[in-house]
């Protein structure tokens, strides 16, 4: 568990970038950008471990990506969730819920 | 599927190692200005939200090294760094080289020389079926205190008669005989065996058949077995063989079968490759008459086959008793006499430790030499350590060399 704000808990930066990029394709900056934005703030992810994730999950085949222009006729890398990503985030999503509520029936055992 | 993926991406960043870097290098800047355009929207001016951003994201190089380092396909290319920093280690040294050479070499040579033995003759079973329950009956002599490995053949009819804890018990001694009926007279070396040698082994001839029981009598034992480098080497392995009759120490003798290539017995222990020990090249039948008084007359080596589920000590007991009562019935030849039961695989060792080339001390050379391969490794790693005291890649890395680039 994190000791201090800003660490993720294990595991879970794979989770945050395939929601992140199911909402929409979506470029790095963005994709730290909303994770950021959504959390409020308690989650800044750390650019090293992103791009590391964004490698390993396009190996697995769980997102994509392509070069498009940006908003601002930039040129950046979007990333784009596949079928298997799909899957992946809503088996992941179930498995976490089921996680979280147990956690919160121990922590609540009195 | 996710495998082969990784491995056409592992691929594919280590052959188009340039392209992918480039595509990194834009991502990873594209990023960090996105980054500045947003704080400098917030009011912050260039200068310093490019400093804010670095800040924030820790220096790029260091990203992309991580980034770079995540997959297979580093340790590939760290590999190959390394290989060519010793090629180049190897090649400006030549002296350190030979030496590095050199004791690798007696190192790994030694150890395979002395595996192999140890290997043949201590860790790999004999060569027969079920070959853990066969084993070797011999005496002792109380009085002189020694081993008898030949026993009389009387003594050995009434074993084999009155133990319970033998599916078979068998006997044989060596023989040699003058082939004469053919182009170049030849001598074999083999052994005469009695009729329930080869079924107790689990062994059975590849042509032909075995010796019947009756075949085993004085006057009937006029049949030879060939082994296989005998049947090839000197009848050019020949089928009609079998049943042709050969010239023995001037008696006529049939061929009734040959031995698979690999069955040798009594099982002896290469001492070394190039060196093989003498395999047995014939078996005919033992032939012996009976005669009571010849107890003391010890000629024939015995071997049993233990009933499935009889313990070696079970054997043991039985025989001792049955010692015990042929020394009281003949007192003059079998006085003093106990019967000894020893798995055969530990004759075999025992004989090669007795014997052998190495007269016992095979063990003690084996861990000698097991020692010798990391000696002669951390030998040369002290030379290694010694020669690059130039600290080449601290060097290089302080040039700013990455070790990706």
């Amino acid at each position: 568990m994190p000791d201090k704000p800003g660490d993720l808990v294990q595991g879970t930066l794979d989770m945050l970038i395939l929601k992140t990029v199911a909402l929409e394709p979506i470029h790095g900056y963005g994709i730290a950008i909303r994770i950021e934005q959504i959390s409020k703030g308690v989650f800044k992810v750390n650019a090293g471990s992103l791009f590391v994730a964004f490698q390993r999950l396009q190996r697995d085949g769980l997102i994509k990506s392509e070069w498009k222009a940006t908003e601002n006729n930039r040129r950046a890398k979007y990333y784009v969730i596949t079928e298997k990503g799909r899957k992946r985030l809503s088996s992941e999503t179930r498995e976490w819920g089921k996680q979280v509520a147990a956690i919160a029936r121990i922590l609540e055992a009195s | 599927m996710s495998l082969i993926r990784s491995l056409a991406a592992g691929l594919r960043s280590l052959f188009r190692k340039e392209q992918v870097g480039r595509e990194l290098d834009e991502e990873l800047t594209g990023f960090l200005e996105m980054a500045t355009e947003e704080k400098i929207k917030c009011g912050m001016s260039r200068q310093d939200a490019r400093r804010e951003v670095r800040l924030e994201m820790g220096s790029l190089e260091v990203t992309k090294e991580v980034v770079g380092t995540a997959g297979w396909e580093s340790f590939v290319e760290t590999w190959c760094q390394d290989l060519r920093f010793a090629a180049r280690m190897l090649r400006t040294n030549p002296g350190f080289t030979t030496v590095a050479v050199f004791t690798l070499a007696l190192g790994i040579g030694a150890n395979t020389a002395i595996f192999s033995l140890v290997d043949a003759i201590l860790l790999r079973p004999l060569p027969y079926k079920d070959s853990d329950r066969l084993v070797q009956l011999i005496e002792h002599d109380q009085k002189r205190g020694v081993d008898l490995d030949w026993v009389s053949f009387p003594n050995f009819r009434d074993w084999a008669e009155q133990s319970k804890s033998f599916e078979q018990m068998a006997a044989y001694k060596f023989h040699v005989f003058n082939l004469t009926n053919v182009s170049q007279a030849q001598v074999l070396f083999g052994i005469k065996v009695s009729a329930n040698l080869l079924p107790a082994l689990g062994a059975h001839p590849i042509l032909g058949r075995n010796f019947l029981p009756d075949e085993d009598r004085p006057g009937r034992d006029h049949e030879i077995i060939l082994s296989y480098a005998t049947w090839r080497d000197s009848f050019g392995a020949d089928p009609q063989e079998i049943g042709r009759t050969l010239t023995l120490n001037g008696e006529p003798y049939t061929v009734i079968g040959v031995m698979p290539p690999e069955f040798n017995f009594p099982p002896t222990v290469p001492i070394t490759s190039s060196v093989p020990s003498r395999r047995t090249e014939f078996l005919t039948p033992l032939g012996l008459a009976f005669r009571p008084n010849e107890r003391d007359w010890n000629m024939l080596g015995v071997i049993g086959r233990l009933k499935g589920g009889t313990e070696l000590a079970q054997a043991r007991a039985d025989l001792a008793i049955i010692g015990r009562n042929l020394a009281q019935q003949y007192p003059d030849q079998n006085q003093q006499i106990q019967v000894n039961v020893e798995p055969l695989l530990d004759r075999v060792v025992g004989n090669v430790r007795r014997f052998g080339f190495f007269s016992g001390q095979s063990l003690w050379y084996f861990s000698l030499c097991v020692q010798i391969l990391p000696t002669s490794c951390s030998h040369d790693q002290r030379f290694v350590r010694k020669s690059s005291r130039c600290a080449y890649p601290s060097a290089r890395a302080g040039y700013g060399c990455f070790a990706n680039s």
